[in-house]
């Protein structure tokens, strides 16, 4: 059997870099875990064991990726695996699935760090989602929007250079989701989060040369203009499943810690919810996960971030209000 | 268009009704409101703010919580839906004010068109009715959220 590849090796000419990876599937629901096995099974071209219970937890690095039915694990298997990848810096990825009962531990999920990749179950495991999930944790092949919508779909992209522009952004948002064809209220969600991303894209993001937060400390009504060549790249994208939107900025400060940090204060809902220092309130991802069916945060740190909203748009509001929602960091090249 | 905040009072029997339309954003600066407020008992009226962001909830939240240091008594009345949402995600969204009715939002097929509903809170027996009549057309409306999350903040 071929090693392991190492996540920083260069691939071999023809070098598949998937092959060898390990993948350990747990899913207590036999009729599911069989469906997730037979869509995984020609995407891992290494080894895929599928398990009903978790039994021990495997020691960090045996698997590349530990996949588990959150819902159908016992409470003992839950705290067992909070407790093993609560540790961000593993080797091995823990991706969650769920029709909704991980809702009540965000705050613990979160604030545990063990929660970096949760794929929803509404009714069906979305196969292409996965594929696309498994895909990217393996290969570190992590960004662009694109993923996430069907090959031939149209992306608008535009560009931010300072603050001022944000008004422009929300007004091309919300052209842009009224001309494809959503309800006011989905279009009213959709520009709530293109202002929470780009907001955080312009003054959380930039660092100077010290590595120091440059603008984070302002007030966000405050004038600030980004340096030629630190642009923030905001697109659109829609397919008729989904309307989309993704920042970019060519940082990529954002740490892991830092977003399930906030995530979690948020949903603890303490009286820390709101922060008091200067700058901003700290709630910024937090109503952007609220806005979104799938928030998706693809970094390379110290080269660029790119948050991504993604809105089920098949069904009324009510629908993606009931809706469990998914959420993945991936950390790239 | 211009969506900034805006406001206008009216003083009835030593209550202030203050209706407060437009977007709660970094940039509404509520002094020259809380300044105005010249009475101890206050009701807001939100029917008409349309947006609120991350930024806004922190000044708003600083509004509410010098209204309570003024010994403001003070009733959110006729909350529009998006503020409804702030209820529900922000603990202490209303300060020590109580909650007096909500707008909850209907969907009528037939109109394709999204409605609101007033739901007065002082009610002893507060529930979303799944299904009205539209106003308009007569259709069944649905209610186009989750009845449960929608009122979770009554419930805390």
């Amino acid at each position: 059997m071929t090693p392991p590849l190492h996540p920083d090796a260069e691939p071999a000419a023809g070098h598949d870099p998937l092959r060898g990876q390990r993948v350990l599937l747990i899913d207590g629901d036999g009729a599911q875990r069989d469906v997730t096995a037979r869509t995984l099974r020609p995407v891992v071209a290494g080894e895929l064991d599928a398990r009903e219970t978790l039994g021990d937890v495997p020691p960090d690095g045996e698997y590349d990726l530990v996949m588990a039915n959150y819902d159908a694990l016992t409470p003992t298997e839950r705290s067992a695996l909070i407790e093993s990848f609560s540790r961000l810096q593993r080797k091995s990825r823990l991706l969650l699935t769920s029709a909704g009962k991980c809702k009540e531990e965000f705050h613990r999920l979160f604030g545990e760090h063990a929660l970096t990749n949760l794929l929803a179950k509404n009714g069906e495991l979305d196969a292409e989602d996965l594929i696309v999930t498994v895909q990217k944790i393996l290969r570190r092949d992590v960004f662009g929007i694109e993923k996430y919508f069907v090959w031939g779909a149209q992306t608008v992209t535009t560009r931010l250079t300072h603050s001022s522009d944000k008004s422009r952004l929300l007004s091309e948002a919300e052209a842009y989701a009224t001309n494809v064809g959503v309800r006011p209220r989905m279009v009213s969600l959709f520009c709530m989060v293109a202002d929470e991303l780009v907001t955080n894209a312009i003054f959380n993001a930039p660092r100077d040369a010290g590595g120091q937060h440059r603008y984070a400390h302002l007030p966000r009504g405050e004038d600030v203009a980004l340096d030629p060549g630190e642009d923030v790249e905001v697109k659109f994208c829609c397919d008729g499943r989904r309307l989309g939107i993704a920042a970019t900025d060519p940082f990529g400060s954002l740490t892991q810690e830092r977003l399930l940090d906030y995530l979690a204060k948020c949903f603890r809902k303490g009286e820390d919810q709101i922060d008091s220092k200067p700058g901003g309130a700290g709630l910024g991802f937090y109503y952007i996960f609220e806005g979104v069916s799938h928030l998706v945060a693809n970094i390379s740190m110290g080269k660029r971030t790119e948050m991504i909203g993604l809105i089920d748009i098949r069904g009324s509001y009510r629908d993606f209000a009931g809706s469990t929602k998914s959420f993945n960091i991936f950390m790239g090249e | 268009m211009d969506g900034s905040l805006k406001w206008q009072l009216t003083d009835e029997a030593g209550v202030t009704r203050a209706f407060l339309a437009g977007e709660i954003t970094e940039d509404s600066d509520f002094t020259t409101l809380l300044a105005e407020l010249s009475t101890q008992s206050v009701v807001l009226d939100l029917s008409e703010i349309r947006r609120i962001n991350s930024c806004g909830v922190r000044e708003w939240i600083n509004f509410v919580n010098s209204l309570d240091r003024n010994a403001t008594a003070f009733v959110l009345e006729r909350c529009s839906v998006p503020i409804v949402n702030q209820l529900n995600m922000i603990s202490n969204f209303s300060g020590k004010g109580r909650v007096g009715s909500i707008f909850a939002p209907y969907f009528c097929p037939q109109c394709d068109k999204e409605r609101a509903r007033l739901i007065d809170l002082a009610s002893p027996d507060v529930r979303i009715q799944e299904v009205v009549p539209c106003p308009t057309c007569g259709a069944d409306m649905e209610f186009d959220d989750v009845p449960d999350r929608f009122l979770s903040f009554v419930a805390t």
